[in-house]
């Protein structure tokens, strides 16, 4: 029994690291951007869920206004900064984005103050589920997965079936290309920006109720999620799915079965190890 | 690379000279204002100067954009620090190596630690290039950082307080104003080391693995050696600066080599001027002191701070350096 | 510089002998304003300010100057800021650091500059033993004797078993060893975790795995909060009983509501101790900031009180160091559990900690009710490895 809880607790955290992981790794094989500003996105996300809630009193408004709202901000920020940094060195890239934390965290310090934030849930999601008999699992956890799971199906539907998609496959390959066909290139990459960041809004507001929402609290996430794309091969939905499953799982087991902290070090590793083997990740895109 | 004409290079030296005047000068500034504080600020600032100047040598000179060099530093610093403590009670490092006070066994033994640290991990990361390359060198910072924060003989998350600064033979650090000159002396060796080695026949191919790769190896100039050696030498110097930072704070903790850490020495690169050494203390002054000016405003210094960063990486690539010296490196 | 350390010392050595009085007392604030722990700073500045308040805005009859610094709840800027109100601010006294991982870090500095800190709560035990400070004071509690209240708890009502979970940071050891120093029944496991860990799953999921009689927790005031809301969550509620001590208080409860009834906490103080200070103080409280105080507080009025005594004995007199931290260590106050206040050899308060429980008050707020006392006028087992000079 207790395997397999933890192993839900390993999907649950995949899942979400999956959430942002897919934004982050479909700017990166699209635009080739490195954005450590996406846990920004994550945080702004939560923050945004809060104060909607705080004001309506409801969790399913927080969920359904925090997203467009981030992934509004999403734009923003493309539109402003980030469209410059597309041709750039990946040096430049870094800092740009890493100025950015610094300044969002700092405005978001401004907005919601320093204290962190609670996020509550409404009674349906607060309680357990019993699958079989000595099984319990709490519902909002399971809610997690199921969003988490849903996305996963939408992004390859979009990504296989639609124009859009196609359009996505294609400009990650050959901007050109697509731009000769006659379709405006900077709409498609604001977009594709925007689809990152409302997922990374989701994922924020998803963490709110399960930890407290305070600035900074993307700092962590996004290495983490720089780490699962890396693993999954960079541009791949697909890779970043399966690398997501694999580090949640991998990080939940090694916090119980070893000492604190061990656990950490274990995702460093297999990340190290897998590179080195290889260096375009586990399901590179394109391929 | 062309050469730069000599008045360029006149005011170049001239800029630096004036740096290291102004640094010479702190002591005497902060008696006359009644302000030791300035003193103790400042070596940080040299201190962490000398951290983000390695930094340029790998990341300005050879184009390697490391995401781990905090790492580096912070070894250096626990090296201290861990034969600090078992100095202190007597035990034995590992079981094995008693520790010590003396600057003369510890800082070497430091120095040596994170080049050795730098060669194992710049042996993995310097197989690849570009993107895998910054990801492997963070992932390896990361290592390092989550192994100490695990490990409780030696404070875990919560840092290790060192008894004092280390002991040096006829110089007394402890206090501040000795300490201030002695990091002076360092900053300035550990400068006219670095430029000598920009300058040399190794500083030139590895400008060439910057700007062109492929040229170099197509001339049969194999380049991974060089980076290599590059990474191992950056190592020591970072050595050097976390030494010099742990007897500054006689602390020291996972902070110190987290990967915020990496990237406020490249921010302090960036902001001080790319492949020009001394900008990278330029950069470190102006971060460290911005801080300091607009945080006893406000506690909001960040604001500021954050979109100043993007503007400098945007429009002014020649930093804080090229500023002062009014030429363009880059 | 040699200059100026002459000129200090001939300011320092000049100004006590002449007998002037200081025209201010300089007081330094280094807290936790940023983070999952914030609700610590917002209370005990809250709380010094409020027993300034009382005190007529005056400590002993000199006007107060304020510094304040946040520590974001990181040991080296806890350092910087201590380093900046020692050097550059020139405080007569450092008071704050609500969490033991900072308070360590701003001892570093006040024991070598010889400025006393007054701590806003915690008593590390390496504070309390063979390293203990003369110039350091804690008015609040002694972080062991928290959790011994909540252990002797345990013991008294025969639970025959206990998990022990905590953050792998000295704090955390501190309370782990108290509760195991007088519970008599089986530790099933003692787990640590890491110091920033938000996600406490797969701790739960072992724990109820291992199915045991009580389950004593202690982490700092947020990340408690989240376990607690995380236990909750998981069903556990029903199934074992929780313990802790006053990590959980007013810094959390509010956000928690009915969550957190019924946990027994071990504290040295709590809002519903029956003392006409303690009442007073709670109901200025609340008038002045819209929620009940907590821990934190208390323990900062306290730091009000002890600072407002030991200036008067001394005439307003503090340029001297030893004097200022002698005049401390002797003053006289009744602290706000409504007891005089005393201080072991240690500098570890010698108080009564009692066990309470959570219940709702009249206004359905949850509290820390019914406090029982179960360890009197209790004098801390590190004390006697403390052998303190020019006591």
């Amino acid at each position: 029994m207790l395997l397999v809880q933890q192993l839900l607790n390993g999907i649950q955290f995949g899942l979400m690291l999956f959430l942002m992981a897919a934004g982050l790794t479909l700017v990166f094989g699209i635009v080739n951007l490195i954005n450590l500003a996406h846990g920004s996105l994550y945080m702004l996300g939560a923050f945004i869920g809060v104060s909607v809630q705080q004001w309506t009193g409801s969790y399913l408004w927080a969920v359904v206004l925090a997203i467009p709202a981030t992934a509004i901000v999403g734009i923003a920020m493309e539109m402003s900064t980030l469209r410059t940094l597309y041709s750039r060195p990946r040096l430049d890239q870094v800092l740009c984005t890493f100025g950015l934390i610094l300044f969002l965290n700092e405005i978001a310090k401004i907005i919601w103050g320093p204290a962190s934030l609670r996020m509550k849930l409404p009674d349906f999601l607060n309680g357990t589920i019993s699958f079989i008999p000595g099984l319990t699992y709490p519902t909002f956890r399971l809610a997690v997965i199921i969003a988490g799971l849903v996305v996963a199906g939408l992004l390859y539907v979009l990504i296989t079936r639609t124009r859009i998609g196609m359009l996505i496959r294609a400009g990650a390959s050959d901007r050109g290309m697509v731009a000769a066909l006659g379709v405006d290139i900077k709409t498609l990459f604001t977009l594709v920006f925007g689809l990152g960041a409302a997922l990374a809004g989701l994922a924020g507001i998803m963490a709110a109720p399960i930890y407290s929402v305070q600035v900074g609290m993307g700092d962590g996430i996004v290495i983490l999620t720089l780490v699962v794309i890396v693993i999954g091969g960079i541009g791949s939905v697909r890779g970043a799915l399966a690398a997501s499953l694999l580090v949640g799982i991998v990080d939940t087991y090694a916090r119980v079965l070893l000492p604190a902290s061990v656990g950490q070090i274990c995702i460093y590793v297999l990340m190290a190890g897998l590179l080195f083997v290889r260096p375009r990740g586990l399901l590179p895109a394109n391929v | 690379m062309s050469e730069k004409p000599s008045a360029f290079l006149s005011r170049r030296g001239g800029a630096t000279t004036l740096c290291f005047a102004v640094l010479a000068l702190i002591p005497p500034l902060a008696g006359w204002l009644h302000e030791p504080f300035l003193i103790r600020q400042f070596i940080q600032i040299m201190a962490m100067g000398l951290a983000a100047m390695s930094l340029d040598l790998i990341l300005g000179y050879g184009g390697l954009v490391s995401f781990g060099h905090a790492a580096f530093v912070g070894l250096a610093g626990y090296t201290v620090g861990i034969l600090d403590f078992h100095a202190g009670d007597g035990s034995l490092f590992l079981g094995l190596i008693p520790g010590t006070t003396n600057a003369l066994i510890a800082w070497p033994a430091a120095i040596a630690v994170s080049m050795l640290a730098a060669a194992l991990i710049g042996l993995v990361c310097t197989q690849a290039g570009g993107t895998v390359f910054f990801m492997l060198t963070l992932a390896f910072a990361q290592m390092v950082y989550y192994g100490f924060s695990g490990w409780t003989l030696y404070g875990s998350d919560e840092g290790l307080s060192m008894g004092g600064r280390s002991e040096l033979p006829l110089l007394d650090i402890s206090d501040n104003t000795n300490f201030y000159y002695f990091c002076f002396a360092v900053l300035l060796l550990c400068f006219l080391a670095m430029r000598a080695i920009v300058g040399s026949r190794f500083g030139m191919v590895l400008r060439g693995v910057r700007q062109n790769e492929r040229r170099l190896a197509a001339v049969g100039v194999p380049t991974r050696p060089y980076r290599l050696a590059a990474f191992v030498i950056a190592g020591g110097f970072a050595g050097v600066a976390g030494i010099l930072l742990a007897n500054y704070q006689t602390f020291v903790s996972p902070g110190d080599l987290s990967w915020t850490r990496s990237g406020e020495l490249i921010s302090m690169v960036v902001l001080g001027g790319l492949g020009s050494l001394i900008g990278p203390v330029l950069g470190a002054a102006a971060y460290l002191l911005l801080r300091l000016v607009i945080g006893s405003y406000t506690t909001h210094w960040a604001v500021v701070f954050g979109p100043f960063l993007i503007l400098v990486v945007l429009f002014a690539r020649a930093g804080l350096f090229g500023f002062v010296v009014r030429g363009r490196e880059v | 510089m040699r200059r100026t350390g002459l000129l200090l010392a001939t300011i320092l050595a000049v100004a006590p002998s002449a007998g002037w009085a200081a025209d201010k007392i300089k007081v330094g604030l280094v807290t936790t304003y940023t983070g999952s722990e914030a609700a610590y700073g917002e209370m005990e500045t809250d709380g010094f300010k409020l027993g300034l308040q009382h005190l007529g805005g005056k400590l002993g009859g000199l006007p107060v100057e304020i510094v304040t610094g946040d520590d974001e709840n990181k040991t080296d800027v806890a350092i910087q800021q201590a380093t900046r109100m020692v050097e550059r601010d020139r405080v007569d006294v450092i008071t704050g650091p609500a969490l033991t991982t900072t308070l360590l870090g701003v001892n570093k500095i006040t024991r070598e500059a010889k400025i006393p800190l007054i701590s806003g709560g915690p008593g590390p035990s390496v504070l309390a033993g063979r390293q203990c400070d003369p110039y350091f004071f804690s008015v609040g509690w002694q972080n062991d004797a928290l959790a011994e209240a909540t252990g002797q708890y345990l013991a008294d009502r025969k639970v025959e078993d206990v998990y022990l979970l905590a953050p792998q940071i000295q704090a955390g050891r501190d309370m782990l060893a108290g509760v195991k120093r007088h519970f008599t029944g089986k530790v099933v496991a003692e787990k640590y975790t890491q110091m920033t860990q938000m996600d406490f799953a797969a701790e739960i999921s072992e724990i109820q795995a291992a199915a045991p009689k009580a389950l004593f927790i202690f982490f700092p005031a947020g990340q408690e909060s989240n376990f607690i809301q995380q236990w909750n969550q998981a069903g556990m509620k029903d199934k074992v009983p929780l313990y802790t001590m006053n990590a959980l208080d007013q810094a959390n409860l509010p956000g928690l509501g009915d969550l957190a009834l019924g946990i027994p906490i071990g504290a040295n103080w709590t809002e519903s101790i029956d003392a006409p200070i303690n009442k007073k103080f709670v109901d200025d409280f609340v008038a002045a900031y819209g929620k009940i105080p907590s821990s934190q507080a208390a323990a900062a009025y306290n730091v009000a009180l002890i600072l407002d005594a030991a200036v008067k004995s001394l005439g307003g007199k503090i340029e001297d160091k030893d004097a200022l931290r002698h005049a401390i260590k002797t003053a006289q106050f009744v602290q706000v559990t409504g007891k005089p206040f005393r201080f072991g050899v240690n500098n570890m308060p010698v108080e009564d900690y009692y066990v309470a429980t959570v219940a709702k008050n009249a206004a359905g707020k949850p509290i820390m009710a019914n406090p029982v006392v179960v360890l009197h006028d209790y004098v801390d087992v590190y004390a006697k490895d403390c052998k303190m000079t020019g006591g």
